[in-house]
């Protein structure tokens, strides 16, 4: 057991983390970067107290760690069905108890995150009395990783289970399916492949644009706007991440066919145009007139331009998250500055000179590693 | 047709050697690259494609993969070992986008001899290995090529297929467009000629004297 728990460690968790890097980073960044060091732990617990106090914030928070916990087990899954790994299907072998055992470990590594933060909410609830709502929360966390556990052990013992509710999903796509062209491509895969993930980058961007043009509507912020639109622009790197991921991987054949540099570069702006309509619609229904419509539609092409530079800085680092990542944090800081200085037309050229110069110079010298 | 000359490709994160070769010039016709496993023949292949890039100059006839990229991307089809397609899109939505980009000539009489029409409506997510491969080889045929790269184009398809497709590349060759094959399987001497095989050994390449 030990060996095969030490397997799955690695096979599942190590990837988890690995693939999921970037996007630990911007959280951990979000929740103890943006705060001044002295006032962190007064920060959270204010956020905390929120939480244990309306209930409509708590049902957020449970929606949040509801869509982690999807995310995981859609990972294990995956990893399941992937055709290089069909030799996980040898774990049937294992009696029913210890393979719940062994997935209920491996979930509850993987939820890990969410789990230490409910340990500090649950202590809170529990100085502050609120014992029922205390066991809600503990009940609730348990429940996850054991929802989470029945998936993964469904989808090593019950393969046909999955394919009988594919058949009918691909019935259903192809009933509503129209001709793709090639500039729909990436746009299609993160809708087929990594629906999750864009829901997730979708729900906190919208999120943190309702905080700035709702709640603080009335009194909008430029600076505070500034950073939120820096967070939404750096939580977006992970899906500019999966579109060149995509296209370097199932899309690598298209280096052989006669596409011109800016008809390929005209692809990921278009892919990019299409991401972040959610964001301008957003913008513009719910403005009332803090930002002239013209900065609106100047963010929108800013946004655009610097998933468009991420995409540059990911051929740049040779598809390496580690590299990535620093890259984005520079352009963050790079990025935040250009805009402070209220140049936001020129901001927009700058980022558009250098996606496309670092999109030049590295595009024909990529080489997956 | 094709000139190679200072290649070396090196694996990219780690710069060890693969492949060197310091010059060939080939004139139209079928050539055979033959090699184990590891010896580089697909970095080859990839590389003349233009999927990977390398150290050195290649051209087919007079057109350098650098400089005039878009008409030598043109001229040079690649059919790879191991074809791997977006699982969301059907074997016609491929065609379409090669006919589109390569513009020319479509393989009619391949496309029927390997019976893609069956399965061309139906999402490369549940294609065999073989069905795969048989897109990939029409793919490959697509447009007006002078010079097909054919990674392995005898595994996974079953006999009927094998010898039409051998069929294709014999009229294909006699109009002109040559060929680079990589086959670890026999190819048919009958149905065949072969210029020149090519070994692949120590890291680079020799011709084989049969």
């Amino acid at each position: 057991m030990k060996a095969v728990s030490i397997f799955l460690v690695k096979v599942l968790v190590k990837q988890f983390y690995i693939i999921n890097a970037g996007f630990f980073l911007f959280l951990f960044f979000f929740f103890f970067g943006v705060v001044n060091s002295g006032t962190l732990i007064t920060y959270h617990q204010s956020l905390i107290l929120g939480m244990l106090g309306s209930p409509i914030f708590m049902a957020v928070v449970w929606a949040a760690w509801l869509l982690y916990n999807v995310k995981c087990f859609l990972f294990c899954t995956g990893t399941i069905k992937a055709a290089e790994n069909s030799y996980l299907f040898s774990l049937k072998a294992i009696s029913k108890v210890k393979q719940l055992l062994l997935y209920g470990f491996i979930c509850t590594l993987l939820y890990l995150p969410v789990l230490l933060y409910a340990v500090f909410v649950v202590d809170m609830a529990i100085k502050k009395s609120m014992l029922l709502t205390a066991l809600l929360v503990s009940i609730y966390h348990l429940l996850m990783i054991a929802v989470s556990t029945i998936v993964v052990y469904n989808a090593i013992n019950y393969t046909n289970i999955t394919n009988r509710f594919k058949k009918i999903l691909d019935a259903v796509t192809a009933a509503y399916s129209i001709p793709i062209g090639y500039k729909g491509f990436l746009t299609t895969h993160i809708f087929h492949s990594k629906k999750m993930a864009f829901a997730v980058v979708k729900i906190f961007s919208i999120l943190l644009l309702s905080v700035s043009f709702i709640r603080n509507g009335d009194s909008f912020d430029a600076d505070f706007f500034s950073i939120f639109f820096q967070l939404i622009l750096t939580a977006h790197a992970m899906l500019v991440f999966y579109c060149v991921h995509f296209f370097e991987t199932q899309l690598q054949f298209s280096r052989n066919l006669p596409l011109s540099l800016p008809a390929i570069a005209g692809m990921y702006l278009f892919t990019y145009g299409i991401l972040l309509l959610p964001e301008l619609a957003f913008m513009l229904i719910n403005n009332h007139g803090n930002l002239p419509i013209i900065h609106i539609i100047i963010l929108y092409g800013t946004a655009a331009a610097t998933l468009f530079l991420y995409t540059g800085m990911l051929y740049a680092s040779g598809l390496n998250m580690e590299r990535y990542m620093f890259l984005v944090f520079i352009s963050f800081i790079m990025i935040f500055f250009l805009q402070k200085s209220g140049y936001h037309f020129i901001t927009l050229l700058a980022i558009v000179s250098i996606a496309a110069a670092v999109f030049k110079s590295h595009y024909y010298l990529f080489e997956k590693e | 047709m094709l000139s190679i000359t200072h290649f070396k490709k090196k694996y990219a994160s780690k710069q060890i050697p693969v492949l060197s070769v310091p010059e060939l010039i080939l004139d139209a016709g079928i050539y055979w690259f033959k090699g184990e496993n590891g010896s580089g023949k697909t970095s080859l292949f990839k590389s003349i494609a233009g999927l990977i890039p390398f150290e050195g100059t290649i051209a087919v006839n007079g057109l350098n993969i650098i400089q005039q990229r878009m008409a030598y991307t043109k001229l040079v089809n690649y059919a790879e070992a191991e074809p791997l397609y977006p699982a969301f899109l059907t074997g016609i939505d491929l065609i379409e986008f090669y006919k589109q980009t390569k513009g020319g000539s479509f393989p009619a009489a391949l496309f029927e001899s390997l019976g893609v029409e069956k399965f061309m409506h139906q999402k490369t997510a549940t294609y065999s290995s073989g069905m795969l491969k048989k897109l990939s080889l029409v793919l490959g045929f697509i447009g007006n090529p002078q010079l097909i790269l054919l990674d392995e184009p005898l595994i996974a398809l079953d006999v009927a297929a094998v010898e039409a497709l051998q069929l294709i590349i014999l009229q294909f060759s006699r109009q002109g467009v040559s060929f680079l094959i990589t086959s670890h399987q026999p190819l048919s001497s009958e149905l065949m000629e072969v210029a020149t095989t090519f070994l692949l050994k120590e890291k680079t390449l020799l011709p084989q004297i049969l």
